[in-house]
């Protein structure tokens, strides 16, 4: 049997790579340090997206010093302490709804700490991936006139900008194109993941 | 003729050298102690820093959870045990075990200076002779590790022993790209760039030149597979990473 898999898994690694990075940096910022996450501690929190089909796991962990951590990633052994479903869509219009499954206590505690993060998702996604890219993507969100479609059109071409960013500068700073085929290889499957998006948003749309 | 006598008659391979089997361990030894100061500038360099990015999707695979109890094997300077112990908290635990002391005071120091502290055993420990009770470990890593070990069939038969049934053991490693444009390109850069780079950075061309010829060495992605069903493992699967450059191996015990 063959098992093997190339490009995609990659690429959901580097989104929860860059999910944990907002969140974690969100944290730092935060006045209490993310006090009001103490009830997530050593608990999963499954968040799933439904309209990018995407689903990410949620570690919170309260480090020796205090300072709470998320650890994201897109595989869990077992099942989550709670699960929590909501359309990004929603989220963009500031329509907020979630579905609950697993312990309800978590659940609830874990958006009420998200609410009093006030994160600034442009600054957050300009110190990861450029000022450009999130003014982009900050400007489009902010003047709130254009249509949540558009937005999330935006939000995935940041992705898919920010992926191949990441991914294409490391070669070009060296001389040897050793991985020039991975690249292109991983392009694609950026490529073929903005297309999905698109098709999502197209159905969503109608 | 005693057994200590058949045993020094035996040879492994140690690069693309053959030395005498018990020679191996002193030489990987000789390897990691050179190269342990320098060991994490020289990943970044030599993989571009994509080496974190196969190290993050194996620990993401792994589907780690709060309470795990998790063996490093091989865990050198500590970038998957650190990624561990953020998130098995206070209720599991991660030992990193290797084999060279040099390496493991490199990690400890970095972990430590990073505030990883207190679910983090730190071992001197051989691959092939483990010192766990049976069905101890959720999860056993060996990440870059596995093609230094002298004899892997006896590794692997230890690990199967300390895992706990339903965990699984993961292992990194460099494996046979199976691109053949891409080999060719890997190839050179492998014989020709990577050992100079070594002496650039580390002034230790030889150490690299012994990691890119042991990589060359260690068994094909399906040679590999077999190994760890014929050790016992109950289920044995692979991805590759980036054609083939590096292979995730994982095996599962029932
Ligand atoms: C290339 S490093 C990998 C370190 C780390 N796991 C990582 O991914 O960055 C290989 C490590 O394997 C260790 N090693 C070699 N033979 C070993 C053995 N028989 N038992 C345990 N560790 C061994 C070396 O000391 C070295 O630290």
């Amino acid at each position: 049997m063959d098992t093997s898999e190339n490009s995609p898994g990659l690429v959901n690694t580097s989104l929860s790579k860059l999910f944990e990075t907002l969140l974690n940096q969100a944290i730092q910022l935060d006045d209490q340090q993310g006090q009001a996450f103490a009830a997530c501690d050593e608990k999963v929190i499954q968040l799933t997206l439904t309209d990018f089909a995407q689903t990410f796991f949620l570690i919170y962990q309260i480090q020796p010093d205090g300072h709470g951590i998320f650890s994201v990633q897109n595989h869990l052994m077992g099942s989550p302490d709670c699960h929590l479903k909501f359309s990004c869509n929603d989220w963009i219009q500031n329509q907020p709804a979630y579905n609950i499954s697993g312990d309800e206590t978590v659940a609830e505690a874990f958006i009420e700490a998200v609410k009093t993060l006030e994160i600034d998702w442009e600054e957050q996604l300009s110190k990861v991936t450029g000022d450009l890219i999130a003014f982009k993507v900050g400007s489009t969100v902010r003047q709130g006139q254009k249509t949540s479609r558009e937005a999330k059109q935006k939000i995935g071409e940041t992705l898919k900008e920010y992926l191949q960013f990441e991914i294409e500068v490391l070669p070009t700073h060296s001389q040897i194109n050793r991985f020039a085929h991975n690249v292109q290889q991983t392009t694609q499957a950026v490529d073929q993941l903005a297309e999905r998006i698109q098709r999502l948003q197209n159905t969503s749309s109608t | 003729m005693t057994t200590e006598q058949t045993q020094s008659k035996k040879t492994i391979d140690f690069g693309f050298s053959e030395v005498p089997l018990e020679e191996k361990v002193k030489k990987v030894k000789g390897v990691f102690d050179s190269v342990a100061g320098n060991y994490d500038i020289m990943n970044d360099v030599m993989s571009f820093g994509i080496h974190r990015l196969w190290k993050r999707h194996a620990i993401e695979l792994s589907g780690i959870r709060p309470g795990n109890v998790v063996l490093d094997l091989a865990g050198g300077t500590g970038d998957l045990t650190k990624a561990f112990a953020k998130r098995v908290g206070k209720t599991g635990r991660v030992v990193l075990a290797d084999i060279n002391e040099s390496m493991v005071r490199v990690g400890r120091d970095r972990l430590t200076n990073e505030g990883i502290i207190g679910n983090v055993n730190y071992t001197i420990t051989n691959a092939e002779a483990l010192t766990y009770p049976d069905n101890t470990f959720d999860l056993v890593t060996i990440s870059f590790g596995l093609r230094n070990v002298t004899n892997k069939d006896k590794a692997l038969a230890e690990i199967y022993r300390v895992l706990k049934p339903g965990g699984q053991l993961m292992v990194l490693e460099f494996s046979k790209v199976t691109q053949p444009l891409l080999a060719k390109a890997y190839d050179f850069y492998s014989f020709n760039i990577l050992p100079k780079m070594g002496k650039l950075i580390a002034d230790d061309e030889d150490s690299y030149q012994y990691l890119a010829e042991s990589i060359r060495m260690h068994p094909d992605q399906e040679t590999l597979k077999q190994m760890m069903l014929e050790a016992g493992f109950d289920k044995a699967e692979y991805l590759n990473m980036s054609e083939g450059i590096v292979a995730l191996h994982r095996g599962w015990k029932y």
